[in-house]
């Protein structure tokens, strides 16, 4: 009986080759030179029955839909997830958006943080220690507005895939996480396209042919008008201010994806990708005031003019050609030459000037720049030397330029004081790595990898070699077995001496007083695909991080940049935990809930000699979404997230025989804040035209019974002297609406 | 369309509700610890004594009793390489906050270890070794515009890591000042300078106030090295009794001290830490089971400079 679906087809992206063993639904597909074959023995479970889209084998056309679960748990790699568009499409609509960041928040081993400093906490790291791809290319900054928009636009996307252990070979550069997305070439037939307007943003996206059958293009472009909704509220609390006080504010974002496609042949594609997106804020407070002062015997009218004004820009640019050959039947090559960058600017103005007779004015202006540019060269390729053996290749050259600068002016009465600190660090990382996805006894499939990573900066070499192993074993029926282990090391440090996710932080590299950071894993779990459509994963994982750095020193919106190789903590840190996925779907309905109970610790020896819990050590954490399908016209979603209270540190000692020692801290992360859990509802309703336009209008509510989650805390003391926490939550229940035009 | 409204007025109610929410913190601890704040001083007219002076707090749990009894008690040991030299019972806890200063016969090399001990609190210990003297300074001062420009520079010991304080003294006298003669300290003005900085600190890692403004620095910067420093003072040569004299303090001081210092004032400026924004900053301490800093200075003199006028 055959019992393993192999498609080996040229892939769109990644040269996408699947190994899938079906035990239940027995199905075999083989691809080789250009001939598919599918036999189908049997179908005894509807959710996993492959299908063969198009009976061609070319790198362009030929798709193999199978149970996308079965594909997930045929899988050798643990902690892998694949999220297509209909994962992210419905549910997690902030303000009318999906989200792509929102939707992987939700997974288990994964925690979200509160708003401010949402982001991603993989297996205990740190929301900067995940690698970003967008089509190949990394990416540094991957939100607006604080977290609450991902900067993926998903009208383009096509799917991600994201992995949380058992990493690949063929990743490398970051600690814990690696989110891969894809996008969508553009339509090589036919002109099609997107339109929505929300509350506070809108899309457009445009693809078609520019010449028919060979070349195609694919644009979408992302605004938010929150600059437009905002002037009228600020006018109207500019007219009640009667106190010489004028308040100023604009936000905005934008982003752009385009990208050019052209087929020399259905296994020779060439295509040019482009995203550029941008974040700008300025706020002011002007205050004008005018006072009579009595002194020195005699009345004096004082003119007080204060201007405090702050201007942010951030975001990235990416830029890459993409070409994807087929060498041989059995060898194919992706080559890659990409740019990107983000940049951050942020400048503080304040100015006060005072006239009693005589005039004086004070004044401070700082600008912090903060750019990271990358080139890259890559080659992957992938070869079919054997039938039990799928080998991946490549290597890769990464040029980096770190440059973050800060300038300081500082005026009183006509003296100037100057001050600038820049730092400026070329890197030089090179990558050879190497898979082998073998398959035995039709049961068992193993994938070895090695990775060389080789980074030069500053006449310092840092040389780390990591090994990649994932084992999967096919226990019974629809029952699978896996484990896997994994090293990664990172050599780009996100420095920043606050947690919110703000422009001000920069991202500087491994030096010599500052080693890579590097991550050990073993994961392991069962993967049960259980019948009328059931499916149950129960994965665990150990995790241990070395040279991770925690910021000490007074605060400040901008690091150190003359001091930051010892402004640092340098320790360690170590996740475990248990995490489950439940499914269940019919054809109207899809149900999913995941648990996890996790553990994340540090240790630096420096602030503490044990572990301690990482601030966002939440033992528990429970998401259950649901989509129904009503009708045709209807559809409802619904997800619910809970997660365990975060930590933080809370003086254990009070007194007050000076200003200096008011407080003492013994042990960080003392604290436990109260839990995070909100429910978020929407609704979508569609309809057709009769020229075939679709129209759907989507009303959602975030935090929907309006749970006042905790962001930040004040620490006050009672009558008594027993302290009490205040905590401030800034996201209400949030209603959103969107249209959404397809044609 | 009533309906409507109605959904919608809610919405608004719930959103612009209050946010905040009010919660205890199960989690603290309710012992009280001790901080000792001291060092253990030699100078260069009786380097074989050394001046021993703490501070010693009793500090209350936050989440446990403010008040100590009347009748607590606290004893203060101190060990000269392992050997009792010394024992200070009888310190009341609830009223005691003042110096413990004292004498002892050392020689450079000898660790000095004090604990404090009392009924409910942690035992608290802390270790330090008598440094040697400090490298000889040179300094020279001139009157320059209202300031005093200052140029003083020493020698670095490249075998090994050390960290030094800098005291600036003046005394206005009649006559040659004496070499006992300790004078008031000035306080430096970066203002200026191209090293300013905000802190205030121009070219050092940190000052402090203790009976006078240090400034300390480590030596990654001229690890073996000479390092000459170039600083003005705000001096009115014309405002004491007499003629204006000048000299430098250098001291030789442990590290631990300066990473205390560095670490107070750090922690002095933690708004965001304190409501759970940024990372705390921990005071640094070598008090195992309580806080604070415990070290040992060796202090130099640069002879007494008469300051004159404008170059």
């Amino acid at each position: 009986m055959n019992r393993v679906l192999r498609a080996v087809l040229g892939a769109f992206l990644y040269f996408f080759s699947i190994t899938v063993c079906i035990a239940s639904a027995s199905q075999t597909a083989l691809a080789s030179a250009g001939v598919l074959q599918v036999e189908e023995k049997r179908d005894s479970l509807q959710a996993t029955k492959p299908s063969v889209v198009e009976k061609q084998d070319s790198i362009v056309e030929a798709k193999i839909s199978a149970g996308k679960y079965v594909e997930e748990a045929t899988r050798s790699q643990t902690g892998h997830k694949r999220l297509e568009e209909v994962d992210f499409i419905y549910g997690n609509v902030v303000f009318s958006s999906p989200d792509l960041i929102k939707a992987i928040q939700n997974l288990p081993g994964v925690n979200s943080g509160t708003e401010l400093m949402s982001g991603l906490y993989v297996h205990g790291g740190e929301g900067s220690d995940n690698l970003f791809l967008l089509d190949g290319v990394p990416m540094y900054q991957i939100s607006h507005l604080g977290g609450l928009f991902s900067s993926f636009n998903t009208d383009v996307v096509e799917h991600l895939d994201f992995y949380k252990s058992g990493f690949p070979a063929r990743y490398g550069g970051r600690m814990s996480s690696v989110v891969d997305v894809t996008t969508r070439n553009g339509d090589f037939n036919e002109y099609k396209g997107t339109f929505m307007i929300g509350l506070i943003d809108g899309r457009l996206q445009f693809e078609g042919p520019i010449v028919r059958g060979k070349t195609s293009f694919n644009v979408a472009v992302r605004r938010s008008w929150l600059d437009a909704v905002l002037v009228p509220v600020i006018a109207l609390a500019n007219r009640n201010n009667t106190e010489g006080e004028t308040i100023g504010g604009t936000y905005a974002f934008y982003d752009i994806n385009a990208s050019v496609a052209h087929k020399f042949s259905d296994d020779n594609i060439l295509s040019l990708k482009f995203y550029h997106g941008r974040d700008k804020l300025k706020l002011k407070l002007d205050t004008q005031q005018t006072s009579s002062v009595y002194g020195e015997g005699e009345t004096k009218t004082v003119h007080d003019t204060t201007n405090l004004h702050t201007d942010v820009a951030w975001g990235n640019t990416l830029a890459s050609l993409d070409w994807k050959y087929r060498i041989r039947d059995n060898l194919k090559m992706r080559t890659m030459l990409y740019y990107t960058g983000s940049s951050a600017d942020v400048r503080y103005f304040w100015r006060n000037k005072e006239f009693d007779g005589v005039m004086t004015d004070n004044s401070v202006d700082e600008t912090n720049y903060s750019r990271i540019n990358d080139v890259a060269l890559n080659a992957d390729f992938s070869w079919l030397p054997h039938s039990t053996h799928d080998v991946r290749f490549g290597a890769s050259y990464q040029f980096h330029i770190y440059r973050p600068s800060r300038q300081s002016l500082a005026t009183s009465n006509g003296v100037q004081d100057e001050q600038s600190s820049s730092l400026h660090y070329l890197g030089n990382e090179f990558s050879l790595y190497a898979e082998d996805e073998m398959t035995f006894w039709e049961r068992m499939s193993l994938n070895l990898g090695l990775r060389y990573a080789m980074y030069g900066v500053s006449g310092k070499v840092w040389n780390r070699v990591e090994p990649r192993a994932a084992l999967s074993v096919e226990c019974c029926n629809g029952v699978d077995f896996k484990v896997s282990y994994t090293e990664m090391n990172q050599f780009a440090h996100l420095i920043s001496t606050t947690y919110l996710d703000i422009p001000t932080n920069c991202w500087l590299p491994s030096t010599s007083k500052i080693a890579p950071m590097h991550s050990r894993q073993v994961a392991g779990g069962i993967y049960c695909r259980l019948p009328h459509n059931f499916r149950l994963n129960v994965e665990g994982w150990y995790k241990t991080m070395d040279n991770i750095l925690e910021y000490s020193g007074a605060n400040s919106l901008f690091p150190p940049l003359d001091t930051w190789e010892s402004s640092f903590n340098k320790g360690k840190g170590r996740s475990y935990g248990l995490e489950t996925e439940f499914g269940w779907r019919s054809g109207k309905v899809a149900l999913t809930a995941y648990y996890t109970l996790s553990w994340s610790q540090r240790k630096f020896d420096d602030i503490w000699t044990d572990w301690y819990s990482h601030r966002h050590d939440n033992r528990h954490k429970f998401t259950i979404m649901g989509n129904w399908k009503v009708s045709n016209v209807v559809d409802l979603y619904a997800s619910w997230n809970y997660n365990s209270g975060g930590w933080m540190t809370v003086a254990t000692h009070i007194y007050n025989p000076g200003e200096v020692f008011d407080r003492i801290y013994t042990k960080p992360n003392n604290v436990n804040l109260p839990d995070y859990h909100r429910l978020d509802l929407g609704a979508n309703f569609r309809w057709s035209s009769k020229k075939g336009l679709k129209h759907i209008w989507n009303i959602g509510i975030y935090n929907a019974y309006c749970r006042k989650n905790v962001v930040f805390v004040a620490v006050n003391e009672r009558d008594d002297k027993s302290l009490y926490g205040t905590g401030r939550a800034i996201f209400p229940i949030i209603p959103s609406f969107s249209y959404t035009l397809k044609f | 369309m009533r309906k409507i409204c109605h959904i919608f007025t809610f919405l608004c109610l719930m959103a612009f509700t209050s946010c905040e929410v009010e919660f205890d913190f199960k989690e603290l601890d309710g012992a009280p610890l001790f901080l000792l704040d001291g060092n253990i001083k030699t100078e260069p007219d009786s380097p074989s004594t050394s001046n021993f002076q703490m501070y010693l707090y009793a500090v209350p749990s936050a989440a446990g009793e403010r008040e100590f009894s009347e009748e607590a008690r606290c004893t203060l040991k101190v060990y000269k390489n392992s050997e009792l030299i010394d024992t200070k019972p009888d310190i009341t806890i609830a009223s005691f906050y003042g110096l413990i200063a004292e004498e002892y016969p050392v020689n450079v090399g000898d660790e000095i270890r004090v604990t404090a001990e009392s009924d409910g609190f942690p035992a608290a210990s802390a270790t330090t070794v008598i440094l040697p003297p400090p490298p000889a300074a040179e300094a020279s001062c001139s009157m320059e515009g209202g300031n005093l420009k200052i140029r003083v520079s020493f020698e670095d010991n490249a075998d090994s890591d050390d960290a030094y304080a800098l005291c600036f003294r003046k005394i206005f006298s009649k006559s040659a000042p004496l070499e006992w003669q300790v004078g008031t300290s000035l306080d430096l003005s970066f203002e200026n300078s191209s090293a300013s900085s905000i802190l205030d600190i121009g070219p050092f890692d940190v000052s402090w106030e203790d009976s006078g403004r240090y400034y300390g620095i480590f030596d990654d910067g001229f690890n073996g090295s000479r390092k000459e420093f170039e600083v003005t003072a705000p001096f009115d040569p014309a405002s004491g009794d007499g003629d204006p004299y000048f000299r430098v303090e250098l001291q030789r001081i442990s590290h631990e001290r300066l990473r205390y210092e560095i670490a107070c004032r750090d922690k002095g400026s933690n708004a965001l830490g304190f409501i759970g924004l940024a990372p705390v900053t921990f005071a640094y301490t070598n008090v195992a089971g309580g806080s604070g800093c415990f070290s040992s200075v060796n202090s130099g003199f640069t002879g007494w400079v008469k300051v004159s006028g404008e170059d």
